[in-house]
């Protein structure tokens, strides 16, 4: 079975537990829906749970809820109007596409044969219509709407208040006047995907080599898009601090969305912030770099996630799984991922980043037993088999009361 | 419902055969968010035994694999936002030491009575969350000491919790599954020996450690 291949992660005890609790639903029917196959964390996910699910004997289908261009600008408005408050709103045209396309999906996915319903994120919201008697429908929402633009969040609002619960990764995410039931689910990683999977230090070594970083001096690492929002200027003020008493090298490293016209600036900003530093290096790696981000992350001494602002932040858990302790801002899902002083550190500042950068490069100690615990907060509560459990418990739930 | 049907599938076993569960949450909202202790002291007051459970008891369960600074997420977030007293004061609290959760509602009641009434503002809110349980078979069960230490060595984290931790408060004695069953199966120094274990004060492999060297030691004496 495809969930035996975790037992070396979490132990026999965990996977007997899935097992068991599959068991207890077994005849349930399972569907996914969201609107991309490819890209993005929720595809992502998917493309690992629904076979999991499988698995374990829960009949799953995924389907996928299809727009063009035009509905998928409007959605990625409403998305950015969910994530924040904004005197715009939603025009009479915007509105109209999103029903048709909803109209237009009814016909195109068939929901009837299922007795549990997820419904990923708002794009795919407005199928609830179809939710037949007997039926559970979930609506999983992976965006932070706890201060939504008002009037989009009540047009979402007469889409999900149809919904039999809601899930979210965070109760910080959750918009006061949610008005169904929600469960906290954070997402998780994948021990076997690439970007997390065991690698040789051969290979680490040879990526380090072809970028051009000294794997002989420590190194301090930030993985991230190239954002204001993660503030890649303030880490490089903080590396500038440590490196007037200590050697050590900054890596930043990320990927260019050819569809953010913001990110040619923001690179643009860093460089010119760089200036001629040779022990800085600025890597822009295709968005499928999953083996050489991996690397970085196995080769790095600290890493660091310095974000003003921050989705739950799973690069977090990436690093740590890696055993390394993460030093990061208290934003967002980073302040679930990083226990204070125990797995990392949680930093307000560039003098308090440089700071902790410092403590964990000279004292070696700690940084493994700050490691040790990373991996170990990873493989408790943010693993894939953690994820899975989760979804079973809320079928179980949903359908058993 | 699931205690009551615990208890009863509890009292049917004793003197049989010993079965591994183990048991599994999910995180659900209450939608309640407080961001003032008269505010908390009123959701306190409120709040179901889920409610109370999950917060009471989550650090051990999420966090197992560490000693946690303190031992509920209420005392957590008063140190975050710097009452170090009431977070200390609710950190003592010891669930197991009483039988049911509606006493440790009360003894936190008392804290906050004698904390005063106050509507300053925290730093951050508190969300007020429940656990969503249920427990499973693991599919292993023991007759005798051997096959005991067997499925213990084999039986997870959660299972350990569920037999452990959560059978005080669903038996509603200071004792634990695991001693209840050794006792019927005559090892009352083996049962002893685990009861007195305090489950606060060290992480869950070192505790599963320990019982499994009672048990070993046990086994050989008898042996």
């Amino acid at each position: 079975m495809l969930i035996e291949n975790y037992t070396p992660f979490v132990g026999r005890g965990d996977v007997e537990e899935i097992k068991r609790l599959a068991d207890s639903i077994r005849g349930a029917k399972v569907l996914h829906v969201n609107s991309t196959m490819v890209g993005g964390g929720v595809a992502e996910i998917l493309h690992r749970l629904v076979p999991l699910m499988n698995d374990v004997g829960i009949d799953t289908d995924w389907q996928i809820f299809k727009g063009d261009e035009n509905f998928f600008r409007i959605t990625k408005k409403i998305h950015n109007l969910l994530h924040l408050p904004s005197a715009e709103g939603l025009d009479s045209r915007e509105i109209l596409t999103f029903h048709d396309y909803t109209c237009r999906n009814l016909g195109a996915i068939d929901t009837s044969p299922y007795d549990v319903v997820f419904i990923h994120d708002p794009q795919p919201v407005g199928l609830i219509i179809k939710r037949g008697n007997g039926q559970k429908w979930i609506w999983r929402c992976h965006i932070d709407v706890s201060t939504p633009t008002e009037s989009v969040w009540r047009f979402v609002q007469t889409f999900s208040n149809g919904y039999d619960g809601s899930i979210f990764h965070v109760p910080e995410f959750i918009s006061a006047d949610l008005e169904i039931p929600a469960f906290i689910i954070p997402p998780s990683i994948d021990p076997l995907h690439d970007k997390n999977r065991d690698l040789e230090e051969d290979f680490v070594q040879s990526v380090l080599s072809r970028f051009g970083v000294d794997p002989d001096r420590p190194i301090v690492a930030q993985i991230s898009r190239f954002d204001r929002l993660k503030d890649p200027i303030g880490l490089i003020r903080a590396y500038r601090i440590v490196r007037k008493t200590l050697d050590c090298q900054l890596l930043l490293a990320g990927s260019f969305a050819d569809d953010d016209p913001e990110a040619v600036q923001v690179l643009e900003e860093i460089y010119a912030e760089i200036g001629k530093d040779p022990d800085i290096r600025l890597l822009n790696l295709p968005a499928n770099s999953h083996l050489e981000i991996n690397a970085f992350q196995r080769a790095a001494t600290v890493v660091v996630q310095k974000s003003v602002r921050e989705g739950f932040g799973l690069v977090v858990s990436e690093a740590m799984w890696k055993g390394k302790p993460v030093i990061g801002s208290y934003a967002g899902g980073i302040r679930r991922q990083i226990i204070n002083e125990s797995t990392g550190f949680f930093v307000h500042s560039i003098e308090g980043s440089a700071h902790r950068i410092k403590q964990l490069i000279l004292n070696r100690e700690l940084l493994e037993k700050m490691g040790r615990n990373a991996r170990e907060q990873v493989r408790h509560n943010f693993l894939i088999t953690r994820h899975l459990k989760d979804y079973l418990m809320v079928v179980k739930k949903l359908l058993k009361g | 419902m699931i205690l009551e049907q615990e208890i009863l599938a509890n009292k049917n076993e004793k003197m049989k055969r010993f079965i591994f569960r183990s048991e599994l949450w999910v995180t659900q909202y209450t939608g309640i968010r407080v961001d003032t202790l008269s505010d908390f002291r009123r959701a306190i007051a409120d709040a179901d035994d889920d409610t109370l459970y999950y917060h009471l008891f989550r650090n051990m369960f999420e966090y197992h694999f560490l000693i946690p600074t303190y031992s509920n997420s209420f005392a957590y977030w008063f140190s975050e936002s710097g009452r170090y007293i009431l977070a200390e004061r609710f950190s003592i609290i010891d669930p197991l030491a009483y039988t049911s959760l509606n006493d440790v509602r009360r003894e936190i009641l008392e804290i906050l009575d004698n904390a005063g009434e106050e509507r300053r503002r925290f730093k951050t809110p508190f969300y007020f969350r429940r656990a969503v349980r249920d427990v499973v078979e693991l599919g292993m069960e023991a007759r005798g000491l051997k096959s005991f230490i067997k499925c213990f060595e084999s039986s997870g984290i959660y299972s350990l919790f569920y037999h452990l931790v959560s059978a005080r408060l669903r038996l509603g004695a200071p004792t634990n599954d695991y001693s209840e069953w050794l006792r019927t199966a005559g090892q009352d120094g083996i049962a002893s020996q685990i009861e007195a274990l305090n489950p606060w004060m060290f992480d869950f492999y070192e505790i599963k450690r320990f019982i499994l060297n009672i048990l070993k030691n046990g086994s050989e004496q008898k042996g």
